[in-house]
Formats: structure tokens, C-alpha cells, sequence
């Protein structure tokens, strides 16, 4: 049943594309849509994937929304910083391990763009459930106290939004 | 009403071109090949986001407006992803961060 509801959810996301994509709003392109959703999942499924779509991709409609929203908030609080740094000119820059606590590889590649894209951080590499992370003011090369500052609250709100 | 759109997504086109230019005069101002990634990318992705609002404040509600909105979505997934391979790879050939970090 959650299997279902998951499938129908991605599918309405992919007739949404397709409406925006096509340019009109009428029963063809819903049907259209959706067909073509449901062969791209069906697609992905079977011989992209090595696991199953919904444990690779699980990401609640709502949560994406919420952790778009606060991405766009954290970008332009980035962009600002980075301009004063600009104009002052004063760097320290290190590098930081941050260990996280989410599992699936999808939610650990949001939580690595999502710390590329907020103030001072850049992901390095990845290994295991470590992130190395460039800092461009570097406090602290103690992974304890760096992790909080660096991952604020994306880890949360990526992992089910129960903040 | 339609003016006053019009013209306050100018204004925000041009504080978006305004951005990437200093993204560009940070690569020339950085010696340090990390903190030149680092800034450039935050600035530019700043700019880009501002100027798409822009354009969807003159284009009012659309499916144009939609279309960017699509657009905002992949800038958001893409633009760090390039970022990181960049910079990934520098790592991975052996750049390392050097110890006189000057700025002038």
C-alpha cells in the first residue's frame, strides 16, 4: 500500500514536468504525462538501478518541498558572506572530516550538495559515512564541534523532517 | 502593477549580473586555488537564482514562470555537483592547501 502511494506520488510529480514541459493543461497531456512516468520509473527500475526506486529515492513530497525553500534562504545568506569576504579579502581555509548519521547513499548526496551550496563549504570526498569538507573559515579541525556548525540543520530535515 | 513588476525584476536582474561580476573579479583576486572554488561558486549560483527571479517577476504567472522554476530545480542539483568535481579532483591529484595563503 506505501509502495503504491509512493509510486503515485512520483508519478504525479513526473505528469506535472510533462504539463510544464508541453505548455497546456488538458486530459492528453495528464494521460500522457503519466504514462510516460510510470515507463521512466519502470525503466529505471529494471536496468539502471541495482536496488528498488522507492529505497533509493525516498524523499517525502512535503520535505522536498520545506528543504527547497530553506536551500534558496541559506544560498543567498551564502552569497552575501562570500561578497564580504570578497571585498575584505581574508581567507583561512581548511579542511574538516564531518561524520553523519544518515544511511541511504541518496540522502548522504543531498546532505553534500546541500553543504556545497550553504556558507564557507565545499564537499570534498566522501567515504564511508564521513564527508571531507573544504571550510573558508576554518575555527576548528575537531570534527565534533565542526559538524554542527557545517551541516546546521539539512541532516533533520533531510532525513524526515521532524523538527 | 504590472510596471512596478516589470520594474523591480530589472532591478533584480541586474543585482544578479552585479553578483556574477564579482565572482569573476574573485577568481583574480584569491591566489589560493580552494578558496577561489569555494567563493566562486556560492557568488555565481547567488546571481544566477536572482536573475531567474527576474525574469519570472516581468513574466508574471505563466507557464514560462514554470518553466524557470523548472529550471531553478536542476541549477540547484547540478551547480554543486560540478563544483564538487572540481574540486574533487584537484584533491585527488594531490593539491594540497598552502601554508602562505597570501591575498593581495
Amino acid at each position: 500500500m506505501r509502495r503504491l502511494l509512493h509510486h503515485i506520488s512520483m508519478m504525479a510529480v513526473f505528469a506535472v514536468v510533462w504539463i510544464i514541459l508541453e505548455e497546456q493543461f488538458s486530459l492528453t497531456t495528464v494521460a500522457v504525462g503519466s504514462l510516460i512516468g510510470l515507463l521512466t520509473m519502470i525503466v529505471t527500475n529494471r536496468y539502471v538501478l541495482r536496488a528498488d526506486y522507492e529505497s533509493d529515492y525516498r524523499l517525502g513530497l512535503w520535505v522536498g518541498v520545506r528543504y527547497v525553500a530553506s536551500l534558496i534562504i541559506q544560498i543567498y545568506v551564502a552569497g552575501i558572506q562570500a561578497l564580504i569576504k570578497v571585498l575584505r579579502g581574508q581567507v583561512h581555509v581548511g579542511i574538516v572530516d564531518v561524520h553523519t548519521t544518515l544511511e541511504s547513499d541518496f540522502h548522504i548526496a543531498l546532505l553534500a550538495n546541500s553543504i556545497t551550496l550553504t556558507p564557507g563549504t565545499v564537499t570534498l570526498e566522501r567515504y564511508g559515512n564521513n564527508l571531507r569538507v573544504i571550510w573558508i573559515d576554518c575555527v576548528t579541525t575537531d570534527p565534533e564541534v565542526a559538524g554542527p556548525m557545517i551541516k546546521q540543520n539539512f541532516e533533520r530535515m533531510i532525513s524526515g523532517g521532524k523538527s | 502593477m504590472a510596471q512596478i513588476a516589470h520594474l523591480i525584476g530589472q532591478i533584480l536582474i541586474g543585482i544578479g549580473l552585479v553578483f556574477m561580476a564579482f565572482g569573476i573579479y574573485s577568481v583574480l583576486r584569491f591566489r589560493d586555488f580552494y578558496s577561489r572554488v569555494v567563493i566562486t561558486a556560492k557568488v555565481d549560483t547567488v546571481g544566477f537564482l536572482t536573475l531567474i527571479f527576474g525574469a519570472m517577476l516581468i513574466e508574471g504567472f505563466s507557464f514560462f514562470t514554470l518553466k524557470l522554476a523548472l529550471i531553478v530545480v536542476f541549477e540547484l542539483l547540478t551547480s554543486p555537483i560540478s563544483t564538487h568535481s572540481i574540486a574533487h579532483s584537484a584533491y585527488a591529484s594531490g593539491y594540497r592547501i598552502r601554508k602562505d595563503v597570501r591575498v593581495d
